[in-house]
């Protein structure tokens, strides 16, 4: 079950943003952050861009999707100090005409 | 319609936050098996080769590690055999006779290519029992399907022509075990199989269709006797004139 869930048309390019302080109270900083992407049949997507981090705020480029298509994009994000890693699970929907309040 | 469709149109009902993808997929699957449970329908069939193993009388059907692989077997068609290296099939009579009829029609250690079977659950049997040769074998049986693999995928029968039913049967199974809902789900059940269910809806719908596609792949000539008996005529003396 994704922890968030956004929606997109397909050629908008959304530079998502997560905070990790919440779920890493005992860091300050965090390690090497990482993101991956699963198509709605389980391959992997190529959508995202470099994944960057400043404290423990990790920033993910989401690029250009394909209509109709549910991506799950995970991103990993290792406490600095505190030995914990923590995902936080994303849904992107892309869709070029259905769109409005969640 | 293509899957990512058929899932907004069952978001919509319950807010396009209010059920994860997950709980939705499962809905679908599910809500799938509700209609292929009603009959045998023909984006359902396939065929299944294998062949006969010297002195085996029994064949496991599985979606691996049998020797028969079928994944979501539900019911068999038909069986034919054939010697390999030969072209042409011969039919083995299938569901005739009950097991009990064939295991004393037959010796455990009868010899000779196939000519009966039966089949019980999973397991299908071969008579006579102990086959000399590694026969060909084809089983045409109804399968049940499964959704297509991603949102964009190319649509199956299902989804392409009778979207509307796998929505119907995915918010029966939403409403009912996610929402709890039973009346609406009750609703939603009217919609897509009428009352009794699989009288009415879509599911009648699906159920015409499927009779009309059957008719055409095979003729029956019933003979009538008693009060409504006929007069015979040779068959060699009689036109006969399918209806398109």
């Amino acid at each position: 079950m994704a922890d968030d869930v956004i929606e997109k048309t397909p050629a908008e390019v959304i530079k998502y943003t997560k905070d990790f302080t919440d779920l890493l109270p005992n860091d300050t900083t965090i390690g090497t952050s990482a993101a991956s992407a699963l198509k709605s049949d389980g391959t992997s997507a190529s959508i995202l861009g470099s994944v960057t981090d400043s404290g423990m705020i990790v920033t993910v480029p989401i690029n250009a999707t394909t209509d109709g298509e549910d991506y799950t994009v995970t991103i990993q994000a290792p406490g600095g100090s505190s030995g914990e890693t923590r995902e936080w699970v994303l849904e992107v929907r892309t869709r070029a005409t259905l769109r409005g309040s969640l | 319609m293509l899957l990512y469709q058929i899932k907004d149109i069952v978001r919509e009902h319950f807010g396009r936050m209010g059920i994860p993808t997950a709980i939705l997929d499962l809905a679908l699957a599910e809500g799938r098996k509700l209609i292929e449970h009603e009959s045998n329908f023909w984006w359902m069939e396939a065929e299944a080769t294998f062949n006969l193993v010297v002195d085996q009388a029994d064949y496991d059907i599985a979606a691996s590690g049998g020797e028969i692989t079928i994944p979501n077997f539900k019911d068999a068609q038909a069986l034919f055999w054939r010697t390999t290296g030969t072209t042409f099939w011969d039919p083995v009579a299938f569901g005739e006779l009950t097991k009990d009829d064939l295991d004393l029609l037959y010796n455990t250690d009868s010899e000779g290519s196939p000519e009966a079977a039966y089949l019980q659950n999973k397991k299908l049997y071969i008579y006579p029992p102990a086959p000399q040769l590694t026969y060909d074998m084809k089983l045409y049986y109804w399968g049940y399907t499964s959704n297509p693999a991603g949102n964009t995928t190319a649509a199956d029968e299902l989804t392409n022509n009778w979207g509307m039913a796998l929505v119907y049967s995915a918010l029966i199974w939403g409403y009912e075990i996610y929402l709890k809902d039973m009346q609406g789900a009750t609703y939603w059940r009217g919609l897509l199989g009428g009352q009794p269910f699989g009288k009415g809806g879509e599911i009648a719908k699906l159920k015409r269709e499927n009779l009309k596609r059957g008719w055409r792949s095979r003729m029956v000539l019933v003979p009538h006797q008693g009060p409504g008996r006929i007069n015979f005529q040779r068959l060699t003396n009689m036109q006969l004139y399918p209806r398109r």
